[in-house]
């Protein structure tokens, strides 16, 4: 275990949120760091007198709660939940998660020697805030809602102190790269990409023989295409009755989805599984013939390079990441569709898909060629570069291999 | 071990449910104290866990003529949700932090309480208190310091339970 280094993140798998940070915690997998401070914010509705009521109680319950358990990777999980009412900007969520923080270490920085902080303003700022004057910081910005982010004066300027105070920071994926360079190029020359580990260590037991069964998996919400998808699976569906859809995930649009599938004649062959586990993720990846992710936006597509290392052929638009990540294996994966506001991409797609049918698809090579770039022991190494890079302190033992 | 949970903001359900679930397979007595049921209504908790409203115990009188004259009456006469919400915002919610709670506080000090201080008198005690969303935070430092004074241990407290 890399005990010299702490991770900073306010996104890792919980009961309320089992995807969210699923990638954060792969990291953790693959690099096994010592700490995880997770600063997870608990919004609510709260007036101004409760809200300062809460932080008062809040303060006074931290010092005697149990905060520790473990995780993956063997690395202590610090849990610090950072109540505050709903709606702030991003820049007071970052605030007050560095004051948790502060607070749930005692008023001590945070003792490792290396500290890498996950999601620009919300992990970098707090990290940034709590180390080590002599620590170094990495930071790796996952998030999609950059823009939003970076439009709130206090963001940005909460953006600037993080790039200028870190070593390097890690993107994965172009999009993101090329959103930050364009903001902030007096620090481009600190952008370096890093991909996403995946774990390429549980392919499926037998390869997939026919594209009935589809799969998606992600968040119920407007960014992620599901809306197009069901009409999508709809329209396919008149072709082959045989095709069913399961939907994995949780979101707003969820009580609309169910409606639409009722009216569309399809709700017997569309199952909503609910927010799941990434283990359960895993198994539905193994228990389906096709992963359907016609995300508008992705800074990189975990879940398509999950598909993928489970073996599942996929249809994806080209979002930003996956288009990238996919690059030279787009036929012998599946299918990469353009974003549309439509189901028309999505049916072509699929019945490309279908027409050619094993022909041209060798997810099995993917996996192994893929493996190279986004296994564990890949961007295990990649991490350990930057951390321990010649003249710092290197790690106590190996991780993951 | 007997375990409370609390969850009186009622927006952290999934957590409340799984961690809850979690207790009771372990062996533990896990009760959840929430502020009413309608918000918990499409939820599914372990047949181990007992659910408890803190609606169901009586609010101190002149907390309940506050809810009755500024809240209930007007929302029966002024009907349309949105004429109801604006009236709330404007009108009711203001005279109860700047007029009403005040008063209030300062002729009875643990009146706020007195519906936890009755669950807990009735329910408890506890060995373990999970806060399990924001607005849950004042009611659990009550919650410690009432459970302490009664048992003389202080209960653990935690903000998740593995599961």
């Amino acid at each position: 275990m890399t005990r010299d280094v702490a991770v900073v993140t306010p996104w890792y798998p919980s009961a309320q949120m089992p995807f969210r940070g699923a990638f954060v915690r792969a990291m953790v997998e693959a690099t096994a760091p010592g700490t995880v401070y997770h600063t997870e914010v608990w919004a609510g509705r709260l007036s101004s007198d409760l809200d300062a009521e809460v932080g008062r109680a809040y303060r006074a319950l931290l010092p005697s709660a149990t905060l520790s358990s473990r995780t993956v990777g063997g690395a202590e999980l610090v849990s610090i939940p950072v109540p505050m009412p709903r709606g702030r900007p991003f820049a007071e969520q970052a605030h007050r998660s560095a004051l948790a923080l502060q607070w749930a270490l005692g008023g001590a920085p945070i003792p490792a020697p290396v500290v890498h902080a996950h999601v620009g303003l919300l992990g970098g700022l707090p990290a940034l805030r709590r180390k080590r004057s002599d620590a170094r910081l990495f930071v790796t910005e996952h998030a999609t809602f950059l823009d939003r982010m970076l439009a709130e004066p206090d963001g940005h300027a909460g953006y600037v102190e993080v790039l200028a105070g870190c070593e390097a920071f890690f993107v994965v994926g172009d999009p993101i790269r090329e959103q930050l360079a364009d903001a902030f190029p007096a620090y481009a020359h600190k952008l370096r990409l890093i991909p996403n580990p995946i774990d390429f260590d549980a392919p499926r037991p037998a390869p997939v023989t026919a594209l009935c069964r589809w799969l998606f998996v992600g968040g119920l919400i407007e960014r992620k295409g599901v809306r197009w998808l069901l009409e999508a699976f709809a329209i396919c569906r008149r072709d082959d009755p045989a095709l069913t859809l399961t939907l994995v995930g949780e979101g707003e649009l969820r009580p609309e989805l169910e409606q639409r599938a009722a009216e569309l004649g399809v709700a017997e062959f569309v199952r909503f599984v609910g927010a799941v586990p990434p283990a359960r993720a895993l198994r539905l990846m193994h228990e389906h013939d096709v992963l359907v992710h016609p995300s508008r936006y992705e800074t990189f597509g975990v879940v398509v390079m999950e598909a993928v290392a489970a073996g599942l052929p996929v249809i994806v638009t080209r979002c930003g990441g996956p288009e990238q990540t996919l690059a030279g294996f787009e036929s012998q994966a599946g299918e990469l569709i353009d974003v549309e506001d439509g189901p028309d991409a999505i049916v072509a797609g699929f019945r490309r898909l279908r027409d050619r049918f094993p022909g041209g698809i060798d997810v099995e090579a993917v996996r192994r060629a893929l493996a190279e770039r986004f296994g564990y022991q890949a961007v295990t190494r990649m991490h350990h570069e930057a951390w321990f890079e010649e003249g710092h302190a290197r790690p106590v033992s190996g991780a993951r291999r | 071990m007997r375990v409370l949970f609390l969850a009186l903001g009622g927006n952290r359900r999934p957590a409340v449910t799984a961690e809850s679930r979690a207790v009771a397979s372990a062996g533990g007595r896990p009760t959840v104290l929430v502020a009413g049921l309608g918000r918990w209504a499409g939820e599914t908790f372990a047949a181990d866990v007992d659910v408890v409203p803190l609606s169901r115990y009586r609010r101190h009188w002149p907390l309940a003529i506050e809810h009755l004259v500024l809240y209930r009456v007007p929302r029966v006469l002024l009907r349309r949700p949105g004429t109801v919400s604006l009236y709330n915002r404007l009108f009711a919610n203001r005279v109860r932090r700047w007029l009403v709670r005040p008063v209030y506080g300062w002729l009875w000090p643990d009146g706020i309480h007195r519906q936890l201080d009755t669950f807990l008198a009735g329910c408890g005690p506890f060995d373990a208190v999970v806060v399990s969303d924001a607005r849950s935070f004042p009611a659990a430092r009550r919650a410690v310091d009432s459970l302490t004074a009664v048992t003389g241990r202080t209960p653990r407290v935690a903000f998740r339970v593995e599961l």
